[in-house]
This record gives structure tokens, C-alpha cells and sequence, in this order.
């Protein structure tokens, strides 16, 4: 079985990074995308075990990231979880609580996001 | 058949002026009350017989006591003069009327003038309130938007401390300022969390106090029909 292969989507380049680094930590691929767009070109391309993104972007945010995969890519919408400092958020708060897609508050630890993203790996 | 057309006797008039529930008076090119009728009285403090004889300029409040004159002038220049007026009530109350006041001539020649005005204190008091929402509103949207942005380098700082950690590369001396950086890095993001959720219920408190509106879709019958 290949090894599983993790996108992370975030428009801040440190933040961005960060989390690739922390990732690849515990799995060798990990890819980025610097928005929502980004993401669904590599989409495109490979299958992802784990889609980690922010939820406010330019171009197009974790929330159209989110419609754009569940139309797109349906096997892939339980795979995602969201990272954002946003959390308290009510522009995206009915969204948030419609989707039921995990959310990892900013900051964040170092095992708070890697169970995350194993969680994402087998959704509930 | 002629219609028999009842005319409306006098005691009719008086009755809708007295017990109306308008704020009606008359006054003279002077601007003294002639008369006051029961609602405006009331609405002030006082009885319509405190109030005749006394100068309408009296009852406006003191900031704005010296237009009066002003007042005076356009209604003898023009045959009506409207917009608002700032009164003080009896218990010193300041309210907001919107008056329309016309010049008229008794059957003798004697010119006065006939005031008509509503209350509107609690519609602009209710207009106040919902700038201050709005006001609180944007204020809140901006403290969110500060969170965000102070969560995001806080990510790095955070995340890249326990990195070094993990990875060995802090020896044992320098872990403990590590880990003091990286708990007072986790007190601002408590403060930050803490600032946005009182904002928020600050926002949602403010929204629950906004008067009610009439809401003609809830007024209408069950059974009719919605346009």
C-alpha cells in the first residue's frame, strides 16, 4: 500500500510551511497550495489521504474549497479539516456547524495537528 | 332624494382637538401659547392651563433656546414652518418633536398660528441604538480580524518551539526558556480567544435589545394569504 499523501492548503507562507514541516515529520508526502484554487489543481492531480486548510483565503476560501471538493472529488470530503484562527468566527460559524468538518483552532501543537490528520485519514 | 348631510357641530371640533391624541396648541406671532391641548400638556408634565400664557420658547430645551427667534421669524415671513423641535418635559426630560405649524387668521384679523406635532424621541432613541449596533458591529468584525492576525504568527511561534524541542536541538538549559516562551505565547492565545468571544456575546446581547419592529408578515391573519 503506498504511503499516504497529505495536501495543505494556506495562504500564510510561515504558517504554510510550518505545518508541511511539521507533517512531514510523520509522512513523507506533503504537498502545499497557497489557496483554494491552488488546491483543486493538485486535486486534480492526486489523491489525497488528508486535505488540511485554512478557512480564510484569498481567491477562493476553505469554505468554497469545501463545495468545490464535495462536488468534484465526494470520496475526498470526509478527508478534510480545517486550521484557522477564524474559530470564533460567526461569519463562519453556520458553515462550520453544517459541514461537521473538524476545525483545529490556531495556534495549534504539534500533536494536536498530526491527530488531526490521522483522524482524517479514517472519518467517523 | 337630497343626502342629508350631518355638519359636525362645534363641541365636535373642540373634542378632536382636546381629547386628540395629536400634540395640538396655538400660539402668537410672539410665540406665546393661546392654547395647549390636553395630549401635548400631558406629554410635557403639565396641565394645558400651566401652559397658555407661557412662551413656547420656554419649553424648548436650553441648547436650542436660542433659535427660537428664528423660528418666530419664518412663520411671520411664510405661512408654515415644519422640522423638529427639542422640548424639555416637566421632570426635565429632553424629547424630540416633529412639528408642522401653520399661520392662520382668526374672523377678527388677528393672526396665530396652529401647531401640530408628534413625538418621535423613542423612534430616533431606537434609531440611536441601532447605530450603536452597527457602530459595536464593526468593532467586533475588527477584533476578529486582529485575532486572526495575531493567531497566525502565534501558530508559528508555538509550533516552531515545540519543533525544536522534538527534535532535540534545545539542550536542557535553554528548554526551560522554551518552554516559558511557549506558555506565555499560549497566554496570549487564551487572551485573544477569551477578547473574541466577548465580542461576540457583547454583539449578541446589543442585537437582543433593539426594539421590536412591527412585522406586518406576523400581523397578518393565520389563514390569509402571503403576497
Amino acid at each position: 500500500m503506498s504511503e499516504p499523501r497529505i495536501l495543505v492548503v494556506e495562504d500564510e507562507t510561515n504558517v504554510r510551511e510550518l505545518e508541511a514541516e511539521i507533517l512531514r515529520e510523520e509522512w513523507e508526502h506533503v504537498d502545499t497550495a497557497v489557496d483554494g484554487t491552488d488546491a483543486l489543481r493538485l486535486l486534480a492531480e492526486n489523491v489525497y489521504a488528508a486535505i488540511v486548510s485554512d478557512l480564510a483565503m484569498p481567491k477562493l476560501d476553505g469554505r468554497g474549497l469545501y463545495h468545490e471538493v464535495e462536488r468534484r472529488y465526494p470520496a475526498a470530503h470526509g478527508r478534510l479539516v480545517f486550521v484557522t484562527g477564524y474559530a470564533e468566527a460567526e461569519e463562519y460559524d453556520e458553515f462550520l456547524r453544517m459541514s461537521g468538518v473538524p476545525v483545529l483552532a490556531k495556534p495549534f501543537t504539534i500533536a494536536a495537528l498530526v491527530g488531526a490528520v490521522q483522524r482524517a485519514f479514517s472519518p467517523a | 332624494m337630497v343626502p342629508h348631510v350631518v355638519e359636525p357641530s362645534p363641541q365636535r371640533y373642540r373634542e378632536l382637538v382636546e381629547e386628540g391624541r395629536g400634540l395640538i396648541c396655538t400660539h402668537d406671532l410672539a410665540g406665546v401659547l393661546l392654547s395647549v391641548n390636553r395630549a401635548a400638556a400631558d406629554r410635557l408634565g403639565y396641565t394645558p392651563e400651566d401652559l397658555v400664557g407661557r412662551s413656547l420658547g420656554d419649553l424648548l430645551a436650553p441648547g436650542v433656546r436660542p433659535l427660537f427667534p428664528q423660528y418666530l421669524d419664518r412663520i411671520r415671513r411664510a405661512s408654515s414652518d415644519e422640522g423638529l423641535m427639542l422640548v424639555v418635559t416637566r421632570a426635565g426630560e429632553e424629547r424630540t418633536w416633529a412639528y408642522s405649524n401653520v399661520r392662520a387668521r382668526e374672523a377678527g384679523g388677528v393672526e396665530y398660528v396652529l401647531g401640530h406635532a408628534h413625538d418621535i424621541t423613542d423612534i430616533k432613541r431606537a434609531d440611536a441604538r441601532g447605530g450603536d449596533v452597527e457602530a459595536l458591529r464593526s468593532v467586533g468584525q475588527l477584533a476578529l480580524t486582529t485575532a486572526h492576525e495575531i493567531n497566525n504568527p502565534l501558530t508559528v511561534i508555538v509550533a516552531s518551539l515545540q519543533l525544536m524541542i522534538a527534535r532535540g536541538q534545545v539542550t536542557d538549559e535553554a528548554a526551560r526558556y522554551v518552554q516559558r516562551a511557549i506558555k506565555s505565547a499560549e497566554q496570549i492565545r487564551d487572551v485573544v480567544r477569551d477578547m473574541s468571544r466577548i465580542t461576540r456575546l457583547e454583539l449578541s446581547r446589543r442585537a437582543a435589545q433593539r426594539p421590536p419592529v412591527l412585522d406586518l408578515t406576523r400581523s397578518s391573519p393565520p389563514d390569509s394569504p402571503r403576497q
